[in-house]
């Protein structure tokens, strides 16, 4: 039998390593836990934010032909390629884009009962601004998706190594004492939350980076394929043929390659009821053109589907089918339990506390670092300052800035422009002018800062829900007797979360005097985890 | 006698490099890495070899390369005898970089 030996100086460098970690990664992580967390309902946040969205999902089947044959004899009239997503449950309203005859990207929205094109409110809201900003910081250049990815590692290597710090893991998980002082019950509220969603602190940062490995190992992942590009996508199911330069002979019928694919994907899998999400059109005209039929979501299951389809128009013949063995079917529910874009309402949530728990565990374990050095005076006071200033714009100064974000979109009018900026960009401009100016305030304020932030997301959490409820008409009571839940759910928890805030401030009052008053109770036996952190992360001379 | 007593210096000096900490890290990250990126390439080549689809080998090296690398990490910073692991992770860094591409099966055509 093997006996697994954790040495103290396995452990001494395993605590060594989640400090340092913990430090370099802490601050970026929080942004990116706190942006995947709100990515959990882009949906439900874009219709909050463009209230042209807030329809009731159509019921009946979603037909694609249609659509292809109004905007190709409209406005994309000699488009060379165009994807259309139909409607669904969190998103009432069909997704189109074409490639115009410029060359140019066109995008944008249509009812699916009428088929024409609504204008919606110029804003990113949630599924262009928050979900992009928690896998790319909207840092230009992939340079973010490196910092990201670079976080994502560094997540992995603190939660093995958290987990060997722990002598007593079951013992501390049963530990929290809110009494004490402040620094020891912020380490309890630290492995608290590291282990109460400890799968799942696992699961976003693994998957995550699975989803961009071929972003992280730019070389690695077509060695396989003797650096064959086309050949991957075409194992793939994406047929990736070249235009032959003839024009189309054969008439394009959309609806039935749909049928065909529906009905080859039901007989491989007649259990399951299978449907078409997206729908690719390329080399438009061409005489290679071709149709990609692509099932991204079944509605009942955490797996993303791995039924792609691609169907030449003018002959009908299958082009590339995705075959997926047991490595693609495990990596399409791990991809699926990250993308998480299922029916199910309640393990959304799930998610969503999931997401908190962890942003609770770095802004913790971040404080808990920070008051163990400033108690013992280990750093001097003007890095007390700079690393607070730090710590308090990436953590409260970034919900706050979220929450300046909603209430300038309920703000700004329809046609608002200014320094060159459309609408949109005016709401982005105007979430990183609140974000830079939490960062100088805490640098100014110091201590206090974090309590006056809380008061501050307190009140924008309420005004946010009052801009909704004069600019849509859409208030708490009329939403919740509607059952109009995505609105109904977001004022919910934009009350929530300013309870929770004012709650925070309060208590960050009460708490001011106690840092200040050096400890003198002796180091307890289950304060050693915290006795060794520090002592660990001195310089040894 | 003199070439020996410089030699050990030089020696000595190097284990305690090695033994720095912030070795250790820069070991993990960047050696880490690149071993990793071996891994991922050379695993891939060697499932087709074995007679796997190429796109699943493609996924069975997604799959496992992150745990490599994190493990390969915790290794680096842990090690007693960080000269072995400071071989291993470029030794084999540098081997699987190098035979991966010579190990790929040819495309077939469709």
């Amino acid at each position: 039998m093997v006996r697994l030996h954790i040495s103290d100086g396995f452990r001494s460098s395993m605590t060594w390593l989640h400090t340092w970690a913990g430090i370099g990664a802490s601050c970026l992580l929080f942004m990116i836990f706190w942006m995947g967390s709100l990515s959990v309902f882009d949906s439900e946040i874009d219709q909050w934010m463009k209230p042209e969205l807030r329809v009731t999902a159509p019921t009946e089947e979603f037909q694609y032909g249609p659509v292809f044959e109004r905007l190709l004899e409209g406005e994309a009239h000699g488009a060379t390629r165009m994807y259309i997503s139909a409607p669904g449950k969190r998103d009432p309203l069909g997704y189109f884009f074409y490639r115009n005859k410029g060359g140019e990207n066109v995008r944008g929205r249509f009812d699916p009962a009428t088929l024409e094109e609504v204008e919606v409110t110029d804003s990113y809201a949630g599924t262009s601004f928050f979900y992009p900003f928690h896998y790319s910081l909207h840092i230009p250049q992939g340079i973010g998706y490196w910092v990201v990815g670079f976080c994502a590692m560094a997540m992995l290597v603190l939660m093995v190594s958290g987990i060997f710090i722990h002598r007593k893991i079951v013992a501390d998980f049963f530990t929290f004492r809110p009494q004490k002082a402040l620094r020891r019950s912020t380490l309890d509220l630290h492995n608290l939350s590291s282990l109460v969603a400890l799968p799942l602190h696992i699961l976003f940062p693994l998957t995550g980076l699975m989803i961009f490995a071929t972003i992280y190992f730019p070389w690695s992942y077509n060695v396989v394929y003797g650096g064959d590009d086309a050949q991957l996508n075409r194992d793939a199911g994406r047929a990736g043929l070249e235009a032959s330069g003839e024009p189309l002979n054969a008439k394009l019928d959309i609806d039935a390659i749909v049928g065909q694919a529906l009905s080859r994907w039901q007989s491989a899998e007649p259990g399951v009821e299978h449907r078409a999400d997206s729908v690719g059109l390329e080399l438009a005209g061409d005489a290679n053109a071709y149709v990609i039929v692509r099932e991204v979501f079944p509605s009942r299951a955490v797996s993303m589907s791995k039924n792609v389809l691609s169907v030449s128009v003018a002959t009908g013949a299958i082009l590339a089918e995705s075959n997926a063995g047991p490595a693609q079917s495990a990596y399409a529910w791990l991809s699926g339990a990250h993308y998480i874009q299922f029916d199910s309402r309640a393990l959304r949530w799930l998610y969503f506390a999931g997401g908190l728990l962890g942003s609770v565990m770095i802004a913790s374990g971040l404080m808990f670092w920070m008051q163990s050095r400033i108690r013992k005076g280990v750093i001097d006071p003007k890095s007390v300052r700079v690393v607070r200033g730090l710590a308090v714009g990436s953590v409260s100064g970034i919900i706050l800035a979220s929450g300046a974000y909603l209430v300038v979109n309920r703000m700004l009018p329809a046609e608002a422009a200014a320094f060159g900026l459309g609408r949109a960009g005016l709401e982005v401009s105007v979430f990183y002018l609140v974000w830079v100016l939490t960062y100088a305030h805490a640098a100014l304020r110091g201590k206090t800062s974090w309590a006056e932030q809380s008061w501050a997301i307190g009140a924008v959490g309420i005004a946010a829900v009052f801009l909704n409820w004069v600019s849509t008409g859409d208030h708490l009571v009329a939403t919740v007797s509607d059952r109009v839940w995505p609105i109904a759910g977001m004022d919910i928890v934009l009350i929530a979360g300013s309870a929770a805030a004012v709650w925070s401030a309060l208590k960050l009052a009460q708490r001011q005097p106690t840092v200040q008053r050096p400890s003198k109770e002796q180091p307890e036996a289950f304060d050693q985890a915290a006795a060794r952190a520090i002592a660990a992360t001195e310089p040894a001379e | 006698m003199g070439i020996f007593l410089k030699g050990r210096i030089l020696t000595d000096r190097l284990s305690v490099v090695l033994d720095n900490r912030l070795y250790r890290v820069c070991l993990g990250i960047f050696g880490g890495y690149a071993f990793t990126a071996g891994f991922f390439a050379f695993v891939s080549v060697l499932l087709a070899q074995a007679g796997a689809a190429r796109i699943e080998a493609f996924f069975w090296a997604i799959l496992t390369s992150f745990l490599v690398y994190t493990a390969v990490v915790i290794w680096a910073v842990a090690t007693a005898q960080p000269a072995r692991v400071t071989g291993v992770l470029i030794g084999g860094a540098l081997v699987m970089v190098l035979s991966s591409p010579f190990l790929a099966t040819p495309t077939t055509g469709l």
